[in-house]
């Protein structure tokens, strides 16, 4: 499923990341199934956590998330975007904001207020829309 | 069938003029700031990916070029 900045970006937040970050549901002593999987994908493996792509995306996989319930409970609850042709889990903006709350980074903290100006101004543009109908 | 049907969408620009006009009323927000967001609401998943991944080509590290050892 897609995490962090990434997802946000897909969904109308434009703040820059660098990294793609996925949310594996494995235990994380499992990560040799997933590099195993991007070795096969021809990427570069940096570490049991980070992979560059053939096309030199960096893609961080991440097995637990700070401020959200198991993997299983929040792609239930998660949205599902199409993206490259494919139907794909991407974290909402409300859980990435609580897991961005619950980190409290300095960055962490600055991508929380935009994403929090997307969901006001998301809200006001439907309320507008449907007064228009 | 369906796919044939499918809806045309309108330039971004456009796009993102319609959803900032319909952003102007909320408070709290500069119009810099709403005009970021407009673009960015208004886009597809697919632009929305583009266009961050122009911004970081301009800061010269876009996951294209090349990098450091």
């Amino acid at each position: 499923m897609l995490a962090g900045m990434s997802a946000a970006n897909l969904q109308g937040v434009l703040a820059s990341t660098v990294d793609v970050d996925v949310w594996i549901g494995l235990p994380a002593r499992q990560y040799v199934r997933v590099i195993n999987l991007c070795r096969k994908l021809n990427a570069t493996v940096q570490s049991r956590n980070k992979v560059y792509l053939s096309d030199q995306t960096p893609v961080d996989f991440i097995y637990e998330i700070h401020g959200l319930q198991t993997f299983e409970k929040e792609c239930a609850r998660a949205g599902r975007l199409a993206f490259h042709g494919l139907k794909i889990p991407v974290l909402s903006l409300k859980q990435i904001c609580q897991s961005k709350e619950a980190i409290g980074r300095d960055k962490d903290k600055l991508h929380v207020l935009l994403i929090r100006q997307v969901l006001k101004l998301d809200k006001a543009e439907k309320k507008t829309r449907r007064k228009r109908k | 069938m369906f796919a044939s049907v499918k809806r045309k969408l309108k330039p971004l620009p456009q796009r993102a003029a319609e959803m900032l006009a319909r952003l102007k009323s909320v408070r709290g927000m500069t119009d810099g700031e709403k005009s970021v967001h407009a673009l960015g609401l208004a886009a597809t998943p697919e632009e929305r990916w583009q266009l961050t991944r122009n911004h970081l080509r301009l800061f010269n590290c876009s996951p294209r070029s090349k990098r450091k050892a």
